[in-house]
């Protein structure tokens, strides 16, 4: 198919600073193409993109249930929006409970178009790390076995230490994750580029299961005790 | 006033089997549900499209396309009944004209079929709860309820047997409760507003159904217990939360029955057999063969007690040997021709055991639904009238038998798993006893405007 739409995928749990990564990114990244922002989760934040130059639109999903991470829904949308609206580019800021095996999945049945995952960021809010990963544990190791980039939000709020212990578990769950501190206002150029070169998505070749993260000699007491 | 359960429906788990029910219900067409006889419930959707005016010649296409090939395949397969439901798209429910059209296609055929060949069906009318719609939601009056009325009236009208819903109240709160494992704000979300709902929402659905003829079946916790389910399988949060949820869930549940539902209720409500022990109504379940839906731990354990057997919903979508829901109408037609085939030959009692023994041990999720243990905590249930009572005792009775299941090292639980029984514990152990006590307590922790008291008659 000659109509061909790259795909932006943003996940992470709820309030770990999505939609505010969005915000922003979108004038230096997102603003060159005809781009569509669908957002499937609402948090404290809104979509903030007035500052994007150019075409664009945003859509929110809020049907479905949290479980079925309104897939059909999902589905339907982009659909729809391919069809009336002919993006280039489309941003997706994912539910807390989607997989993105799923949503890999699901982009490359659009019929509409022939679409593709091209980055895929995974934020991360350092502050509520510990306990998102005590509930989630194996949830988030499977997730962070494909994701290419990891950009930790709210590290400032958390000692040196602290910051350096969580970035030796996201590279226990995936020695290849590239870690980016989200502390700046204004992305520079270096930055930007350091980004938008390792938030490519390389595809799901699933390595190795990584150790849990308990085996790893850590205990969950250490874990409540965060 | 509604009804009031005081014990349980059964005085032997040796009567608590598949099948048969101490008070099944007769449809109109004089299938007996709970009567002896284990039917297929086929639940279907549509491909992946946008429902819309435009698109609905093409939906109303598909689904008597569905019906159909279900309906042909049960002939063939000499089905002695089927139930079908018709779980409505949420369009098909704002729009309820359209929900209206398509279910009368349904029913047409399905009388067609048993005028001609004898096939005796009904057919289950589920419009969507369209009340959460609205955020904070509106639950006791407004536009999306008006629609949701309407659905179940000229539905009714037009010959659907069984009324039901997935109904959402408490789910506001719950939704956030469930992805952080927080079993505190479960317990407000499902024993304060879940259950206050349900007495307002089942006392006017039974009205509908009793004016109208048809039969209030009943409703499921599905965005409660199976929601927690299916994120405890993607390993989003812990089996234990999960199966403490499925417990839990029953006395919001049990408030529909109290309030005039005579079920059967909804195949995706696993916690339908803590129903059946306490009110001896029919129930539908699903399990291995709703896989088409979702996975689940509890594949085989669904089926024991179960009067109708689900796949829970599959779409039109062609497989190798034909469209999906003619394949699981198959796959539940011989899972029930074996299952009533063991009953008639004296081994429903063994064909029951065999299908707990198989799942019990080795999930929590399995474990809760063994009948000793459905015995054990429905028993404590029936202690006291309250909801909000029953669902914080639930939640501790329920803890402590996985607790002891584990202790017994008849329960298989890792050690990720075994860190939540005490910090479940721990939460229960701080709600006060008093329900207005904790209800202000938990109006200080909820962001405002989360929910509307006044919904819930607070």
């Amino acid at each position: 198919m000659d109509y061909k739409i790259s795909v932006d995928l943003l996940a992470g749990f709820k309030g770990s600073g999505k939609t505010s990564f969005i915000n922003k990114l979108a004038g230096y990244v997102w603003s060159k193409e005809k781009t569509l922002f669908i957002q499937n989760e609402t948090g404290i934040e809104s979509l903030s993109i007035n500052n994007i130059k150019g075409n664009w639109k945003a859509e929110e999903i809020t049907g479905g249930c949290i479980c079925c991470t309104g897939n059909a829904y999902l589905e339907t949308t982009i659909e729809k929006a391919v069809k009336e609206y002919r993006p280039q580019k489309i941003v997706l800021e994912l539910a807390q409970t989607a997989n993105i095996r799923d949503v890999y999945d699901l982009i490359l049945k659009i019929k509409s178009a022939d679409c593709y995952i091209n980055r895929l960021f995974y934020i991360i809010n350092a502050a509520d790390f510990y306990k998102r990963m005590f509930i989630s544990e194996i949830f988030l190791k499977d997730q962070l076995a494909i994701v290419p980039l990891v950009v930790l939000n709210r590290s400032l709020k958390l000692s040196e230490e602290k910051t350096e212990e969580i970035i030796g578990f996201l590279k226990s769950a995936n020695s290849q994750i590239e870690i980016v501190n989200d502390c700046f206002e204004e992305p520079t150029s270096p930055l930007l580029d350091k980004l938008l070169l390792m938030s490519e998505f390389k595809g799901i070749k699933d390595k190795k299961s990584p150790k849990s993260f308990t085996n790893l000699g850590f205990k969950y007491s250490d874990f409540i005790n965060n | 006033m509604g009804i009031e359960f005081t014990k349980l429906a059964y005085d032997s788990i040796d009567d608590f089997v598949y099948g048969v029910a101490k008070k099944p219900v007769t449809c109109k067409n004089g299938m007996v549900i709970g009567g002896g006889t284990l039917y297929p419930e086929v639940n279907f959707t549509l491909p992946a499209m946008n429902a819309t005016e435009e698109t609905l010649p093409e939906a109303k296409r598909i689904y008597k396309e569905i019906i159909d090939g279900v309906l042909k395949k049960a002939h063939e397969l000499h089905a002695e009944g089927l139930v079908i439901e018709f779980e409505t798209l949420p369009q098909y429910t704002e729009h309820p004209e359209w929900g209206i059209e398509i279910h009368k296609i349904l029913r047409d055929t399905m009388y067609e079929y048993e005028n001609k060949y004898g096939l005796k069906s009904v057919i289950r009318m589920t419009p969507n709860d369209l009340r959460e719609m609205n955020r904070p939601p509106i639950m006791r009056h407004g536009e999306y309820w008006d629609t949701m009325v309407k659905v179940f009236e000229q539905t009714a009208k037009d010959g659907a047997d069984i009324l039901a819903v997935e109904s959402t109240g408490g789910k506001e709160i719950n939704d956030e409760a469930i992805v952080n494992a927080d079993i505190r704000t479960s317990v407000f979300a499902l024993g304060c507003l879940g259950a206050r709902d349900m007495k307002w929402l089942w006392t006017n659905i039974s009205q509908i159904a009793k004016e109208n003829g048809a039969i209030a079946g009943g409703d499921s916790s599905c965005g409660f217990a199976n929601t927690s389910m299916v994120l405890a399988e993607q390993g989003f949060i812990p089996k234990v939360y999960a199966a403490t949820m499925r417990a839990m869930v029953t006395p919001r549940a049990l408030v529909a029955i109290e309030n005039g539902a005579v079920g059967p209720s909804k195949d995706c409500a696993y916690e339908n057999v803590y129903l059946k022990a306490i009110t001896g109504t029919p129930i539908a379940l699903e399990g291995k063969t709703a896989a088409c839906a979702h996975f689940s731990p509890i594949g085989n354990i669904a089926a024991y007690a179960a009067d109708l057997w689900s796949n829970e919903s599959v779409q039109q979508v062609k497989l190798l040997s034909g469209f999906a829901p003619v394949v699981s109408t198959e796959q539940l037609i011989y899972d029930c021709r074996l299952m009533n085939k063991a009953a008639e030959k004296g081994h429903r009692n063994l064909m029951r055991d065999l299908l707990i023994e198989s799942d019990a041990y080795l999930d929590p999720q399995a474990y809760i639904l063994k009948p000793d243990v459905v015995f054990e905590i429905s028993k404590e249930i029936v202690k006291t009238q309250d909801p909000f009572t029953r669902t914080l005792n639930t939640g501790k009775l329920a803890l402590e038998i996985l607790q002891r299941g584990v202790d017994k090292g008849e329960l298989k639980m890792d050690e990720r798993e075994l860190g939540w029984l005490d910090r479940l514990r721990d939460q229960l152990d701080d709600i006060p006893e008093d329900e207005e006590e904790f209800i202000a307590e938990m109006n200080d922790e909820i962001e405002e405007g989360k929910y509307r008291p006044e919904e819930y008659g607070l």
